[in-house]
């Protein structure tokens, strides 16, 4: 029977010879990975249990990222639980304030998530590996804590969706713009515990940068997982930084999806998605008079050195409007570095912007930039849910880099070709 | 850190449009919320003046912690040619320039103005058809510049001789401008050659051949420079990007422009690797014109547009200058006397201003 | 198991960040979290959500995060069972994991609202409006989950078949 890329990995996880949507397996995974908030719930449950070790000490990792640097005292005793129980494990992977990055962009930047593999993360975004042709699902804490202690968990097979994505890009366009659209056609649940695969010639043209951030989004359609088949572009990422073997899987010819949604990116103009969900997105063109106070650019969906590099073109040579507060987050020490080194940091800089360190922060109410009530926010996130990040009586509009970094300058939601790009 | 421009207005004429484009380009920084850093350089004769050197140190150093040039116009008057202010000035400015700043693609524009066709040398129905001619020209390569060059022998036997010479590196980072341009505009591009018969050329059409697989949206064709003179004049309809080596392009893009019928609304680009350029018009300083407030600025004012879109990216700028120039040669409202009208200068400079403004 | 109370009733799409705002991710104690439990949503679920009350919604019940600090938070203040027309996933699991019974209905949430008495039989997967007299059916729990439940959550049912991982305590 043909099976899909997604069955693939999950068929060979599960040492069997197919899998259909629906069926349920176990699976070993590859990787189990987990942050300072959901780590610490995990460990508690580990220690409740009684469990002794974990399957596997290269396996598991642990990504202080969310409220890092510690944004007050439970929070520091959060980081210290997982501190003392990775020294406690002799976990061989964990990276300490300082070599810390935002985990999405971290894990594939260190080459620990590869192609064909199956990642379990507990943090929705974990989809984000997807991007390299890998099944990575999000995941609570206890199903966290079961794949430490036993190495593998428990799936149901997901139905597949397919989308494919046609035409040339518009100025501007980018990944981000293509999730949001997507996610605007078919609604938050529109790929309920389905396994998203993204194909067609305008994503096989997508640099990484821009698969990470589609992959990214997949759990705000409602998704288990979000797909890309491997290519050329995949390998050069791959190739220098893999920490150990990979696979390139891809779908067999004949395979029946459950719906096949066609999308002709060449209608598409840089997306806005309004509060209070991902998919109320409007074009560019669409936006009315709307001011901000704040624009925050990075993170895990659009923190990557070229989203950055995407935001400097914009902000060269301008300023931040003034009243408004424009911060950026780089996804990893790596990226901040490269960011200093090509001169980015000082375009930033001197456009009147702030530089965080690597940290999730105020995408999810936690620190670094949190609004306060009736502020207006543009963020490169993933999510503008009701009071997401701050008083819930605040807003947050989610775009791309250069349009967040427009509307830094223009004071409003805007696109770089109000300032002449 | 705004974006840096040295700007030299030069000799001529070159002061009086400069100090339009200047105009424009304030209107475009407050239009679009961006800073440009102007900082003017002194450039051909009016240097001389100073430093008694066409092309002062000073001058370089500005071009240098500059992200682009924008150049005016250099050059006196045809009797004071041979004084020393004047003698040998291209050379040892223009010339000198592109060589440091290893300016190696010059790009000539050649577009007919429909309101302005009855300047145009053109039959009537074929400047009706309309020209709109890019031409990417090698700049620091070829016969120009290849050694062995120079003279031997004496008597009947005397001779002189230059070299053609081009590198696959040279002729590749032509062709990709020549082709990226092409992507953007109307994907034509022809390559202007004499594979026939030039050793030289044969190795660069091959060259550019090798690259068009890279640009298959690109509609590709070959012409020797023989049948490239001829189908300009014949048919300039037909083009839209003309790539060329050094000694061909010159010929031809002072053609194409000439058959324009407006060389003084022409603006040009010689860009350098990454986004650096110098941005100037095509015509010259005019010196029987100067300072009497009649000269055209709009070939300075688009080479300011064209700064925008090669050097800044800032394509919707660049575009919105070029649309509003549009705009008034099509109305024909706002002349100066070379274009058959009245009005001064300045008067164009504030017209343009205006139409950005209310855009 | 049988619940009876008070139907607390709420929309589509409600988030975890709804459930639980995110900024109290750095308690972990059940009883902490449940202090905190839809606070901007209703203020009054804290103060008078009782055990034995129930939490019934639309469509898309617990979509967001994975963070189990917000299917703990709704068990923390005693709700005996969610229903819901859909769930999103990770909570329809997480839910499972931490031993918070939930129901999926396609019908019942549109016919039942907030402050109706309700009664619910989750071996039967029975629910009953008290306050209408209506009687639904949900959709059965899949027998995988329903071994977890039994098992006693997770945690338990990995005990059992993983005995060796595990200390003697």
């Amino acid at each position: 029977m043909p099976m899909t890329i997604t069955e693939k990995i999950l068929a060979e996880h599960a040492g069997l010879e197919e899998v259909r949507p629906g069926q349920l397996i176990n699976a070993k995974v590859d990787l189990a990975m987990a942050n300072d908030i959901t780590g610490a719930l995990a460990i508690e449950e580990f220690r409740k249990a009684g469990a002794k070790k974990v399957f596997d000490r290269t396996k598991v990792v642990f990504v202080p990222d969310h409220f890092t640097p510690n944004k007050d005292i439970k929070s520091a005793e959060q980081c210290r639980i997982v501190r003392e129980f990775v020294r406690e494990q002799n976990l061989s992977e964990y990276y300490e304030v300082g070599q810390v990055g935002i985990e999405h962009v971290l894990l594939p930047e260190k080459g620990l998530v590869l192609p064909g593999g199956l990642i379990v993360g507990a943090d929705s975004h974990t989809c984000t590996y997807g991007a390299l042709g890998a099944f990575s699902t999000g995941v609570g804490s206890t199903d966290f804590t079961a794949a430490m202690i036993t190495g593998e968990l428990w799936f149901k097979v997901p139905e597949p969706i397919k989308f494919v994505y046609t035409g040339t890009l518009n100025p501007w366009v980018g990944g981000k713009d293509l999730i949001l659209y997507t996610i605007s056609q078919i609604g938050v649940d529109g790929a309920l515990y389905k396994a998203m695969e993204f194909r067609g010639e305008a994503v096989e043209k997508l640099p990484m940068h821009g698969r990470f951030t589609m992959a990214n989004m997949a759990i705000e359609a409602g998704a288990k997982s979000g797909i890309f088949h491997p290519d050329d572009l995949t390998e050069e990422y791959v190739r220098h930084r893999a920490k150990g073997p990979y696979q390139f899987h891809a779908t067999d010819q004949g395979v029946e999806y459950t719906e096949i949604h066609e999308i002709d990116v060449s209608k598409i103009e840089p997306q806005v998605a309004f509060p209070p969900l991902p998919s109320n997105t409007r074009g560019i063109h669409e936006v009315d008079n709307l001011p901000i106070d704040q624009s925050v650019i990075g993170f895990c969906t659009n923190g990557r050195l070229e989203d950055l590099r995407d935001a400097a073109v914009v902000l060269k040579g301008r300023k931040v409007s003034k009243g408004v507060r424009c911060i950026i987050f780089p996804g990893t020490p790596s990226i901040y570095r490269e960011a200093l080194k090509e001169g980015l940091l000082e375009i930033f800089l001197d456009a009147g912007a702030v530089i965080s360190p690597p940290t999730c922060g105020p995408c999810l109410g936690g620190h670094m930039g949190i609004l306060a009530k009736g502020e207006r926010a543009i963020a490169t996130t993933n999510r503008n849910f009701t009071g997401r990040m701050g008083h819930p009586e605040s807003e947050v509009y989610l775009s791309n880099p250069p349009v967040a970094a427009a509307s830094a300058v223009l004071g409003r939601i805007g696109g770089p070709e109000e300032l002449g790009l | 850190m705004a974006y840096k421009v040295a700007v030299l207005p030069g000799d001529g004429i070159g002061v009086e449009i400069m100090t339009e484009a200047i105009k424009v380009l304030k209107q475009v920084a407050t239009k679009y919320h961006l800073e440009f850093e102007l900082k003017e350089g002194l450039i051909g004769g009016a240097a001389w003046e100073k430093f008694r050197d066409h092309c002062p140190e000073e001058t370089l150093e500005l071009c240098r912690n500059s992200d682009a040039i924008l150049f005016g116009s250099i050059g006196g008057s045809v009797e004071e040619e041979h004084l020393p202010k004047w003698e040998n000035g291209n050379n040892k400015s223009l010339i000198r320039l592109r060589k440091e700043f290893d300016l190696y693609a010059n790009l000539r524009p050649a577009k007919l103005y429909p309101a302005l066709a009855s300047k145009s040398s053109l039959r009537a129905d074929l400047a009706e058809k309309g020209v709109d001619i890019l031409i990417v020209r090698e700049l620091t390569g070829g016969i120009y510049f290849g050694q062995p060059k120079g003279r031997e022998g004496s008597g009947d036997e005397e001779r002189a001789f230059d070299t053609m010479v081009y590198s696959r590196r040279e002729i590749n980072r032509i062709a990709k401008v020549a082709f990226d341009a092409a992507r953007s505009r109307r994907k034509k591009l022809a390559c202007v050659d004499k594979a026939n018969v030039l050793t030289t050329m044969v190795f660069w059409r091959e060259v550019v051949d090798a690259m068009a697989e890279s640009y298959p949206d690109v509609e590709y064709q070959k012409l020797y420079v023989d049948n490239a003179a001829m189908q300009l004049v014949r048919d300039p309809a037909q083009f839209d990007v003309m790539l060329a080596g050094n000694l061909f392009a010159d010929i031809l893009s002072d053609e194409a422009a000439a058959i324009t019928g407006s060389i003084g609304l022409l603006p040009s680009a010689s860009l350098a690797d990454g986004s650096f350029g110098m941005y100037e018009p095509s015509g010259g300083s005019a010196p029987d014109i100067a300072g009497k407030g009649i000269a055209n600025p709009i070939a300075q004012i688009l080479s300011a547009a064209f700064m925008l879109k090669y050097s800044f990216h800032l394509d919707q700028a660049s575009s919105a200058i070029e649309k509003a120039v549009d705009e008034l040669i099509a109305e024909g409202k706002v002349r100066t006397p070379d274009l058959g009208g009245s009005h001064t200068t300045s008067d164009v400079g504030d017209a343009i201003v205006e139409k950005l403004l209310t855009a | 198991m049988k619940c009876k109370g008070r139907t607390w009733k709420f929309g589509s799409d409600i988030n975890t960040d709804v459930i639980l705002p995110a900024q109290y991710m750095n308690l972990r104690d059940p009883q902490e979290l449940a202090e905190h439990c839809f606070e901007n949503e209703n203020p009054t679920f804290v103060t008078d959500a009782k055990p034995g009350d129930v939490v019934v919604a639309e469509t898309n019940f617990g979509c967001g995060s994975s963070r189990e600090h917000a299917p703990i938070a709704i068990r923390g203040k005693g709700i005996c069972c969610v229903i819901a027309q859909t769930f999103a996933r990770i909570f329809y699991r997480s839910a499972f994991n931490i031993g918070l019974p939930i129901l999926e209905s396609p019908d019942a949430p549109a016919s039942i609202h907030d402050g109706d008495e309700i009664e619910v039989d989750l071996t039967l997967g029975q629910i009953k409006n008290i306050t209408t007299g209506q009687v639904f059916e949900a959709s059965p729990i899949p027998s995988f989950m329903q071994k977890i439940i039994d098992d006693g959550g997770l945690m338990a049912h990995i005990r059992m078949t993983n005995p060796d991982k595990f200390g003697d305590s």
